[in-house]
Parts: structure tokens; C-alpha cells; sequence
């Protein structure tokens, strides 16, 4: 699959090279230079995928990083409103329909969910469940 | 009319205060405690600190019972999901600022009622400012996108003495009516425009530039 990923930090990175060892085409998006860094600070591993310097909430920016021809797109950003506006550009005017977004804040990412039909993904609600459910293994 | 505002800047902050003068009741949305007190003794409004995106942050403003809501922060992003939020508590009327210029379009598609773009305006007085020798604006239309001019035809008017059918009009531009000193005119295909006419035109903003161009009027 050619996955585009917006968003290079620590969830970004860690996701792209788990794709990319499955063999998967990725292209990723990020503002901030230093973050994109972070592809190469693995002495084990070699990204082998487009990196483009930009704004994920730009239209062209997705354009030039192939939102048009990818299967799926994922945002990993830190930023709520930033993650959630690139989604819906790649949904709405994009047309994709696999779309995933991290949103932190557990009410945005319920609300979007049902209401925008946007596929959300919320780590702090996903950390909880962890830690809960390891310290039931625990009793 | 209750109104919310999302961003206690500038431009929030006068907003807010010329609202106020208005005799609306107005609270805000502040995500900095300083700014938030400042606001607050200034305007003497409630001011609630938070990230305007959140959903406990606008109903602690009031959001529900608010008639418009405006999102004037410095991040397109923001103004984006804080209209949405707003939209989604109910509010009927939603404004956002956007600060790039093509999010103008975007944040619209994307369910904002009426999004103001700084930069863009700016950019059309600027233009305007050049263009008053022979156009002047009777009435902004649609939140500043589009509006109804008056336009003076000069001496040496590209197509004088021809009719509108062979003239070129852009696709966006609707010739209203004319005045030939005393004579008012509802111009059809066959009638001609001349020097001196005043032509009312109902325009979009980048027609009414092209529409200068193609006519090589005062560029």
C-alpha cells in the first residue's frame, strides 16, 4: 500500500518504520525539519520512503506528497485541530477513505468520530485501557 | 444577540469592544491567564481561560445559548475545529478568521458560515485604493467576496460605441444598469456603452479585477 503519513514525532516515526518493515510505500509530511530528522536516528534502520518539509494542512503541500494516489492516510501530529483539519481535507477534499487521526483530547475524538465520521484514534483513552487492563492482570 | 469570541488578541479584543458598543453581550475565549485578566478588567466581560477547540471551554463560555460564534485566533487550524465545536453545540451562526488566504475557500467547504480573511482584505483595499480613479464600491456583498460597483467608462474606453453582446464581460460580472447623464439604461446585448456611462456591475472580487483588465481600465 502507498500510505501517506502526516505528522514525523515519536508516534510518526515509530509508526513508519513498522510499515515500512511490512513493506509498504510511505510518504510523510512535516513542518518542522527537526522532526523529520528523527528518520535517520536509527543506526538500524534506513528510510527508504519521501520525506517533504511542509504543512499538512495545505492543500498543495498534500497534493505534492501524493494524497491523490495513496490508500490510506494517517495523522500523528500533536496538535488536535491540526491533526483533525488535515483529515478532513483528505477525506472531504480529497475524497480517501482511509483516513486515521490521532486526537488526543477524548471528547474531540468521540465527537468527530460520530459526527464527522472520521476514524479517530485517541492515545490517551488508549493508555488508560493499557494501564488498566495490566494492573487487572496484575490481581 | 450573544456572541462568543474565540482569541483574546487584537483583533478579539477589539471586536469584542465594538460589539460591546453594539449593546451585545459578549464573553471570550483565552488560553493565556495573563491575557485572560487583562481582558477582563479592560472589558469588564467574562473571559474564560481555555483552548477554544474543547468542548468544556465553550460551554463554560456560554456557547449554547450564543447566537454567532467567532474564531479570531492566530491559527487557521483552531478557528477551523472551534467553528465546528460551536456548530456542534448548536450556535447557527459560525465566523472564522483565516489568516492564509486560501483557507478562505477551505474553512467554508468545511461547514464555517462566514470566513473573514485579513491578509486577502487587505490586499483588496490596497487594490481598491489604486483602482478609485473610475470605480468606486456602492455595497459589499456575501462577507466582502463579492459587491456592487460603479464604474466610470474613460475617454479612451477600450469598447466604445459597441454593443454588450460583443464585449467582453467575465463570466462572474452582471452589467446592472447605466446612466448616460440623465438617461438611466438597462443595458441588452444590443446596447452600446460609451464614454462618460456609469455602469452599475455586480461582481465577485477576482472578477471585478479581471473585469478591470480586459476593459484596460486604471491599471
Amino acid at each position: 500500500m502507498n500510505i501517506l503519513v502526516v505528522g514525523c514525532g515519536h508516534v510518526g516515526t515509530a509508526l513508519i518504520q513498522k510499515l515500512e518493515g511490512a513493506g509498504h510505500d510511505i510518504s510523510v509530511v512535516d513542518k518542522h525539519p527537526e522532526n523529520l530528522r528523527r528518520l535517520s536516528d536509527n543506526p538500524n534502520y534506513a528510510f527508504g520512503g519521501t520525506a517533504l518539509l511542509g504543512d499538512g494542512t495545505d492543500p498543495e503541500v498534500l497534493r505534492r506528497a501524493g494524497v491523490e494516489s495513496c490508500d490510506a492516510f494517517v495523522v500523528t501530529g500533536v496538535e488536535d485541530a491540526d491533526n483533525l483539519m488535515s483529515a478532513q481535507l483528505a477525506q472531504k477534499i480529497f475524497g480517501k477513505t482511509t483516513v486515521l487521526c490521532r486526537v488526543s483530547d477524548a471528547n474531540l475524538a468521540k465527537i468527530y468520530r460520530e459526527r464527522y465520521n472520521i476514524e479517530t484514534i485517541c492515545p490517551t483513552e488508549l493508555t488508560a485501557c493499557a494501564l488498566y487492563s495490566a494492573l487487572r492482570g496484575e490481581e | 444577540m450573544k456572541v462568543c469570541i474565540a482569541g483574546g488578541g487584537k483583533v478579539g479584543f477589539y471586536l469584542a469592544k465594538s460589539l460591546l458598543a453594539h449593546r451585545h453581550t459578549v464573553t471570550l475565549i483565552e488560553p493565556i491567564e495573563a491575557q485572560c485578566r487583562y481582558l477582563s478588567n479592560a472589558l469588564d466581560i467574562p473571559v474564560v481561560l481555555g483552548n477554544s477547540i474543547h468542548q468544556h471551554t465553550l460551554e463554560a463560555a456560554g456557547c449554547r445559548e450564543c447566537a454567532a460564534f467567532v474564531a479570531v485566533t492566530g491559527s487557521d487550524e483552531d478557528n477551523l475545529i472551534a467553528c465546528q465545536m460551536a456548530k456542534h453545540l448548536g450556535v447557527k451562526k459560525t465566523v472564522a478568521r483565516a489568516s492564509n488566504p486560501q483557507n478562505r475557500e477551505l474553512l467554508h467547504t468545511l461547514g464555517v458560515d462566514i470566513v473573514v480573511c485579513g491578509t486577502d482584505n487587505l490586499g483588496h483595499i490596497l487594490e481598491r485604493e489604486i483602482e478609485t480613479e473610475s470605480i468606486r464600491q456602492l455595497l459589499p456583498l456575501a462577507g466582502g467576496t463579492a459587491s456592487l460597483n460603479e464604474i466610470l467608462l474613460p475617454d479612451n474606453f477600450k469598447f466604445a460605441g459597441k454593443p454588450l453582446a460583443q464585449i467582453d464581460v467575465p463570466r462572474e460580472a452582471i452589467l446592472v444598469s447605466l446612466t448616460r447623464g440623465a438617461q438611466f439604461i438597462i443595458p441588452r446585448g444590443d446596447t452600446t456603452l460609451h464614454a462618460g456611462d456609469k455602469v452599475i456591475c455586480l461582481t465577485r472580487e477576482d472578477s471585478l479585477h479581471e473585469l478591470m483588465v480586459r476593459w484596460e481600465l486604471a491599471l
